[in-house]
């Protein structure tokens, strides 16, 4: 917008009169702007992770208010060093937290990038918001009424063993025998994950150039050649991000193990999340709790680092 | 016009199997609804119906809990069956606190995202970083000390701690957002207001907010969703008083769960209804700050 001669430019009512604190807060604007986020992450957020690194130090049992004291790298060794079948130490549910991981991102991408090209020809048409508008329901919904809705439906006497029945299989117990547990849940998050996974890699589909495949067609290459050679190469970095964000997400998955098996049976469910629950709120034991909590933090860091540096890339580089 | 790509069209015309396709389509969808739709049945069943074995389809329906999910008595034994009582204290909670979220958070948040979006300054990208590094903090790793602090100071069991909590966990994913949003205004703009004299300030509160309103609704919804959805902070730090409507729903989803499913269903109904309602409403601007929310933070 260019200036109209002669239109002597109108002094804002925040700075006549020198009122200096006004001077100041448009001088430096970004600071001032960005001060009460970054003083509540400092205040609510640093301090009390700075808290629980110094509490990860100690021992320190919440029902016996004198056993507070200093233990050093203790804590640490107990989750890292314990035999494996102890209570404390930390590889049975970080076992369990992998399988979980791994089963559900795979199944999640597989299923997330068959429907996104199954829905795909539906773009040009007003039929996809239809269509998507029930494929991203799970997205919208609660954690704990997901579980709710599973929950009914895992039952011994639920729809599932109904369908199972109707097809000639016996009923199961799934969220209450060791060997279905594990599997019952990952099904569960794959209904609940999947579609971002197809939001995603839509998204990264509807932006491809269409001409590349035009030219691939009159070169006489085949649906599956296109596929591997265009779509897959030109959607690497959507699907790193994608693969990335659910890796990160479902790694930290409390809510819907937790109101499902609480871990059960046994331990055969037993997330990190879920072992951290219950050294702190159910043992009562803040220093180990403490701890653990701190390994679950450089365990995420170290995967977001790998997201962060891809996302660097991709939009100061890219 | 939007582009499209043929690779799956031009396999499905090719094989000539249009029928497989639409049923294909037609499973997709089923598969994403059913457990939502089944919940709902259930929550219009009666106790027999809702634990007959092969489940029905036809039956007649009840409205009782939902009467007893909004009733002011307490007493559950008025509802004639068992029932879990009201349901209404925890939902006015879910209601304030997920409000409440929502104004703080869009209130810290974008001024942040517009300095963040709009300016150049020493650390800037190392700062932006550092706040989407936030959002992959673990939850849970982090409300182990807020809930030890708060016992401390008394603050366990209020909404106050809940939604400072859920502020700054969701301020980290609202400012990405936001920046989002500001990045696809052209720059000029701020600087049009700056020359015809507009301070910093009046320049962001009157050129640029309204200009970015479909965005702040968009996010908005976001944040309110985040705080109405949230199960784990609100079961570690609320005990009664500040309890939370997924809280509630939990305390009997395990053991006696088969007694009370029309209940829990009807509460369960109750809690996702909002969310479906946006979804209906502002289904385009939602998948574009999922996709945003993600790509760029």
């Amino acid at each position: 917008v260019r200036q109209k001669a002669g239109v002597v430019p109108t002094i804002p009512p925040t700075l006549r009169g020198g009122a200096w604190i006004s001077r100041v807060a448009d001088r430096q604007f970004p600071t001032v702007a960005l001060a009460p986020a970054m003083l509540l992450f400092i205040l609510l957020l640093c301090y009390p992770l700075g808290y629980s690194l110094v509490v990860s130090f100690y021992h320190w049992r919440l029902t016996s208010p004198g056993s507070f004291r200093f233990a050093g790298l203790e804590n640490y060794a107990a989750l890292l060093t314990s035999a494996p079948s102890s209570v404390v130490s930390v590889w049975i549910p970080l076992e369990n937290t992998l399988t979980y991981t791994v089963a559900t991102v795979t199944l999640e991408f597989v299923l997330g990038f068959a429907v996104a090209l199954l829905l795909q020809r539906q773009t040009s048409r007003s039929g996809l918001g239809f269509l998507r508008t029930f494929v991203i329901v799970p997205l919208m919904i609660s954690d704990v009424v997901i579980a709710l809705m599973w929950r009914m439906l895992w039952d011994t006497y639920g729809f599932i063993n109904y369908v199972m029945n109707v097809l000639g299989q016996p009923s199961h117990a799934w969220l209450a025998e060791p060997s279905t547990a594990m599997a019952a849940l990952v099904l569960t998050d794959v209904w609940q994950n999947t579609p971002f996974v197809f939001l995603m890699l839509t998204a990264g589909l509807q932006a491809l150039p269409t001409d590349l495949y035009e030219v691939a067609n009159i070169d006489g290459a085949s649906p599956a050649q296109s596929f591997w050679h265009i779509t897959v190469p030109l959607l690497t970095p959507v699907i790193v991000i994608t693969l990335l964000f659910r890796v990160i997400f479902n790694f930290r998955d409390f809510t819907k193990i937790y109101a499902l098996t609480a871990g059960g049976p046994g331990r055969s469910t037993e997330l990190l999340s879920v072992n951290l629950y219950q050294e702190m709120f159910r043992n009562f034991d803040a220093g180990l709790g403490s701890a653990l909590s701190w390994v679950i933090v450089v365990m995420t860091v170290l995967m977001a680092a790998v997201f962060v540096r891809v996302l660097w890339r991709q939009t100061f580089e890219g | 016009m939007p582009i499209r790509t043929t690779v799956g069209r031009v396999s499905w015309k090719r094989s000539g199997t249009e029928a497989f396709y639409w049923i294909l389509v037609v499973a997709v969808i089923v598969y994403f609804t059913f457990p939502a739709f089944w919940m709902l049945l259930m929550s219009f069943k009666t106790r027999l119906a809702a634990t007959a074995f092969p489940p029905v389809w036809i039956f007649h329906p009840t409205v009782l809990h939902y009467q007893g999910i909004f009733s002011t008595s307490t007493n559950p034994t008025e509802i004639g069956e068992p029932s879990l009582g009201t349901m209404l204290p925890y939902l006015i909670n879910s209601v304030i606190i997920a409000v409440c979220t929502t104004v703080l958070t869009l209130a810290l948040g974008t001024p942040a995202a517009y300095a963040f979006s709009g300016f150049r300054f020493r650390g800037d990208r190392l700062l932006a970083f550092a706040v989407l590094g936030i959002r992959f903090l673990p939850p849970i790793s982090y409300v182990v000390p807020v809930y030890l602090l708060a016992a401390n100071i008394g603050l366990l069991d209020t909404r106050l701690i809940v939604i400072l909590v859920y502020t700054v966990i969701n301020l980290p994913f609202i400012i990405w957002m936001l920046i989002g949003f500001f990045k696809d205004l052209p720059g000029e703009i701020r600087e049009a207001a700056r020359i015809d004299g507009c301070s910093e300030w009046s320049a962001f509160l009157r050129v640029l907010m309204p200009l970015v309103a479909p965005g702040l609704a968009a996010t908005a919804i976001f944040a309110f969703m985040l705080a109405w959805n949230d199960f784990m902070i609100a079961f570690i730090l609320t005990e009664n008083h500040a309890r939370t409507m997924p809280v509630a729903l939990t305390r009997y989803i395990s053991a006696e769960a088969g007694t009370y499913w029309g209940d829990l269903s009807a509460g369960g109904v109750v809690t996702m209804l909002p969310m479906l309602l946006f979804v209906l409403l502002a289904q385009r601007s939602l998948v574009r700050g999922l996709v945003l929310g993600a790509v760029k933070g």
